[in-house]
This record gives C-alpha cells, sequence and structure tokens, in this order.
C-alpha cells in the first residue's frame, strides 16, 4: 500500500511542473537578445542672416596744412583731427540688418570688422585708408542692427574727389 | 517511507528548474541611460550634415549646415552580461531613422557607430555610446525633431 501512494505522489508533482516547462522553450535568437529603444532628437533653427541697409558715409572734409583724419563713430557722430576739418554734408555709420531665430540673443553675437580698408578715388589713382572700425549691435529679437563707423586718414594736399571703397563684416553666434 | 517520497518529490522540482535557471544566467540586459541629441543646427540654402562622434559627443558639421550648440550627446546604455559565462556580446545599431518636425518635415540619420564599435566587453556592466550622421536638406524646416530607434545586443 505504502509503494502505491509513492507512486502517486510523483505523479502529482509531474501533473503540477509540467505546464511551467511548456512555457519555458523560446527560440535560442529571441531568448539571448536584450533591446533597449532610444529618441534622437535634433532643433532647426535659421542660420543667421545680414544685410546691409545703409553705407558708411564719411561725408566732406577739407584737407589742411597738415594731416589728420575724420572718425564718423558708431554713434553717428562725427569728428575731425589734425589738419582736416569738416565741411557741410551728410554722413552717417554702416547698417546691417541681423537676422535670424539665433540673434535673439544678442549677447551671443560676435561681430569681425575689417582691420584696414583702401579707399580709392580722387581725380584718378589717388587713395585714402580706412581703419579703426567700430561695431555695435543694437536692438533683440527680430530686431537686430550692427552700426559700423571708421576712421580715414587725410593727407596734406589730398586731391579733391570722391573716394570709395568696399568692407565686409561678419556677424557669428557663439 | 514518507521521507523517500519528499526526497522524490524535492529533486522532481530542482531537475525541472534547472534549465530556467541556467537560461537566465546567459542573458544579457541593456538600459538606457541617454538618448541622442544633436543640439540646435542651423540651415542655409546649402544641405549638410551633422555628424556626432560616440566617443567625444562632439558634433561636426558639413556643406551648409551650421553647429549652433545646444545639448549635444550621444546615445549611451549601459550593457551588462550575466556574473558567470564570458564577455562576448554583439552590438546591432539601426540602419537608420527617421526624424518627424514641424508639419510633414522629416529628417534622415543614418551610419549609427557605436563606442566600443564592437563586440567583447570590458567588463559586467560597460557603458556603451551611439553617435550617428543627420541628414539636412537645403533650408529644412526650423523646429523640433524627434524619431525613435533600437539598440540590441546579442550573445551568442
Amino acid at each position: 500500500m505504502k509503494k502505491t501512494l509513492s507512486h502517486v505522489l510523483t505523479i502529482a508533482v509531474l501533473s503540477l511542473t509540467l505546464p511551467a516547462r511548456s512555457v519555458e522553450p523560446l527560440p535560442d535568437s529571441v531568448r539571448q537578445q536584450a533591446t533597449a529603444g532610444f529618441t534622437a532628437w535634433a532643433r532647426v533653427v535659421s542660420g543667421l542672416g545680414l544685410s546691409k541697409t545703409a553705407d558708411l558715409e564719411m561725408g566732406a572734409v577739407t584737407p589742411g596744412g597738415a594731416a589728420g583724419s575724420i572718425t564718423v563713430s558708431a554713434d553717428d557722430t562725427r569728428r575731425a583731427s589734425g589738419g582736416v576739418s569738416t565741411a557741410a554734408s551728410s554722413y552717417g555709420a554702416a547698417r546691417f540688418a541681423v537676422s535670424g531665430a539665433a540673434a535673439a540673443d544678442v549677447s551671443r553675437l560676435r561681430v569681425s570688422l575689417p582691420d584696414r580698408v583702401v579707399l580709392s578715388g580722387g581725380s584718378g589713382g589717388e587713395m585714402l585708408t580706412a581703419h579703426a572700425f567700430t561695431g555695435r549691435l543694437v536692438g533683440s529679437g527680430a530686431g537686430v542692427e550692427l552700426i559700423v563707423g571708421a576712421t580715414v586718414d587725410v593727407g596734406v594736399g589730398q586731391p579733391a574727389g570722391r573716394y570709395t571703397g568696399t568692407f565686409t563684416v561678419t556677424v557669428n553666434e557663439s | 517511507m514518507h521521507g523517500t517520497s519528499y526526497a522524490r518529490l524535492l529533486v522532481g522540482t530542482l531537475l525541472l528548474l534547472l534549465p530556467e535557471i541556467a537560461a537566465a544566467q546567459t542573458q544579457a540586459s541593456v538600459v538606457k541611460n541617454a538618448d541622442l541629441s544633436f543640439g540646435n543646427l542651423g540651415t542655409s540654402p546649402s544641405a549638410g550634415t551633422a555628424i556626432l562622434d560616440p566617443a567625444t559627443g562632439i558634433v561636426t558639421v558639413t556643406g551648409g549646415v551650421v553647429n549652433l550648440g545646444g545639448t549635444q550627446t550621444a546615445a549611451s546604455f549601459t550593457v551588462s552580461t550575466p556574473p558567470a559565462g564570458n564577455l562576448f556580446y554583439t552590438i546591432i545599431l539601426p540602419l537608420n531613422a527617421t526624424l518627424t518636425g514641424p508639419g510633414s518635415a522629416t529628417m534622415l540619420v543614418d551610419t549609427f557607430t557605436s563606442n566600443p564599435p564592437c563586440c567583447s566587453g570590458k567588463g559586467r556592466n560597460d557603458i556603451v555610446t551611439v553617435g550617428a550622421t543627420l541628414h539636412v536638406s537645403a533650408n529644412q524646416a526650423q523646429g523640433n525633431y524627434s524619431g525613435t530607434a533600437t539598440f540590441i545586443v546579442t550573445r551568442p
């Protein structure tokens, strides 16, 4: 009777564990692969735009018995020095509109100005040198403006005429 | 004789559970620590790419794309190998992923790379970082873009 009882117990155990075994066998390729999802992000903003709205106009000057210079500052003031004197005329600093969503933070904008620019003109072949360029950023958001001034040296007996030159400014966001 | 019966019961149960324990010990697990972020990119009239280096997290740009900084990070995962067995595993990176942005605008991410590039782990809990190449079209629409991908580790 006792032997019969022991057989009954074994059968009972098997019947309990078989359902567990039927769940276990998964293909090896599935069982030994671990995955993790992730997200890739990017934010696209417009690059900076820069467009000229006004040229740098030094105005008219009269050379004197000594060399001198004429300066138009980034705050639109004009000043002559040395033997040069100002003559009545219109003048003004150069202006550039800075556009782009990135221009919203003016403190992150870095301006590069030319070191020296040669102006040519007069009655033919004469030259002047512009230097000491200064820049000022004003406004915020969509209305950022870059204002640029400079100094032009004028020699003794500088030939009369209109002198012009071209310069480039660069704005980067740091 | 009751003792014999309990012993048989115990042995039978242990034998049936062993395959389960053995299977669990060969598995690797992966936990994501960080998403992949290219940060802020400026567009221009020229197309270009932004390439994120998984080793340094640094973004380099080509063509008309401007790197404007922001949060730039490689995706990061911790790969854990079981306490017993070898350290070997294989990294399977996504072929590509599509990021969707404002309206119907999309960008393609491909050339996924990882650091370390492949296979045998250095320890039981390795940090694996993932970078990729983002393709930005000319005058790509402004806005935030995101898309999902899957990082896979297999063990032989």
